[in-house]
């Protein structure tokens, strides 16, 4: 008889508290003493933290690929970036963005904020033909990894006893 | 031209909204460039220079140049990209924005008149003032402020010229009074045109227009001459000559305005 890991996620309460963030300090039971908890003197996880910068674009020489304005590796992100020059600049997904004015990718324009959500795994290149000044925020989406691992982990778990219901074989989740 | 050049990426990266181009001429030929790409170019306030070129990367143009001027009534608004990727052609040169005067400027000049080695001459040099926007500047004009010019004791063996820049300019105040007690001063007025010219030769090209000519000012006497460009014309530089040491304070407001 076969059986399925626990189903745990890599951002689950479970393992949160096993890495110590959110946890909740000890109360005391001496009634002359403040009840209140102690303000947190933790900073807030990387993966929570806004990325608030300011990007400024290169000019290429001919056949480098373009700049990675963001590298979505670990998480699912919304990407805001505002062009505070006259450009031009060209964003986009794919690494072929030049020549910039040839539609490969979104022209930004002056004082617009563009907003791009970029899924994990993927990435938004930026392309320009001079120097420019570009307002930068990254709001990570550390929930929606979340929201998709568990996703996938029960797609694999349906999966996974479906095939084991389908072989004739009992299953146990968890 | 000021050295170093005023660079447009610095004003990129230090959070400007402009890139201004502002540097004394030291030759006919200077020349300067926009690393960066802007959506407006103008005249800056103190520019002496009226007309001025400004070339930039268009694909659609033969050689991929396009040029435009500006200048105290005309600016431009609208995109002029520098392409540093792409190449001007024949030269194969970078498609940054390149910016110089369309006015004449000669150092070499020397008046008619002027007699070496006795003669002097000295230059208030012109001074270039190009202001490129980054962003949508929605309408602009350009208007120069007026400038003033103030002389007062002189060092002179013969004739002393001052060559006053006054491109485009359209009226100009001079007073002049002669506060030496015992020598007149012989002040006088020229307007001047200049022409690309061979300075060396016997007969340079520059053209010369006689506003005041030269004459005795007496002791504690006092010239006042109005140049306008209704009446005595335009020209690139007014040339100022006086013969005593002084003092004699000459004062000089030059204007875009007419004045009526």
């Amino acid at each position: 008889m076969s059986k399925l890991p626990p189903l745990t996620l890599p951002g689950s309460v479970a393992n949160r508290q096993r890495a110590g963030a959110g946890k909740i300090p000890p109360v005391t039971m001496d009634r002359t003493v403040a009840q209140a908890p102690a303000p947190s003197d933790q900073v807030g996880m990387g993966e929570n933290r806004i990325q608030i910068s300011t990007y400024f674009t290169k000019v290429l020489v001919d056949g480098q690929p373009p700049d990675v304005l963001y590298s979505g590796d670990r998480n699912w992100a919304r990407v805001r970036v505002t062009l505070r020059t006259a450009g031009p600049v060209a964003v986009g997904q794919f690494s072929n963005l030049y020549p910039v004015l040839s539609g490969k990718g979104q022209t930004l324009q002056t004082g617009v904020p563009a907003v791009f959500d970029i899924a994990k795994g993927s990435k938004l290149y930026v392309a320009a033909q001079s120097v420019n000044r570009i307002d930068l925020a990254i709001e990570p989406y550390p929930w929606l990894e979340t929201i998709t691992g568990l996703l996938m982990s029960l797609v694999s778990a349906v999966t996974g006893g479906a095939t084991l219901l389908a072989s004739g074989k009992t299953s146990k989740i968890g | 031209m000021a050295f170093p050049q005023p660079n447009s990426e610095l004003y990129t990266t230090g959070g400007a909204d402009f890139f201004r181009l502002k540097t004394p001429l030291s030759s006919p030929g200077d020349m300067y460039e926009s690393l960066v790409s802007g959506l407006g170019m103008a005249l800056g306030p103190e520019s002496d220079i009226a007309n001025v070129n400004v070339a930039y990367f268009d694909a659609q143009a033969p050689n991929f140049m396009q040029f435009t001027q500006v200048s105290p009534s005309r600016s431009f608004v609208g995109r002029l990209d520098a392409n540093n990727s792409g190449r001007y052609a024949p030269a194969q040169r970078p498609g940054r924005v390149l910016i110089w005067p369309s006015d004449l400027y000669d150092p070499n000049y020397r008046p008619r008149a002027f007699v070496a080695p006795t003669d002097q001459i000295t230059f208030i040099s012109p001074v270039l003032d190009v202001i490129q926007y980054f962003s949508d500047p929605g309408t602009l004009t350009p208007s120069r402020v007026d400038k003033e010019y103030q002389f007062q004791n002189y060092i002179v063996s013969g004739t002393l010229y001052i060559v006053v820049p006054y491109y485009g300019r359209k009226y100009c105040y001079v007073n002049f009074t002669n506060r030496n007690t015992v020598s007149p001063n012989t002040f006088g007025i020229t307007g001047v045109n200049y022409a690309i010219t061979d300075d060396s030769s016997v007969n340079p090209y520059h053209q010369e227009t006689v506003i005041r000519a030269p004459a005795a000012v007496g002791a504690g006497a006092t010239v006042t001459v109005r140049i306008t460009a209704g009446l005595t014309g335009m020209f690139d530089a007014l040339v100022f000559s006086v013969n005593n040491n002084g003092p004699a304070p000459l004062r000089i407001v030059v204007s875009d305005e007419s004045q009526g």
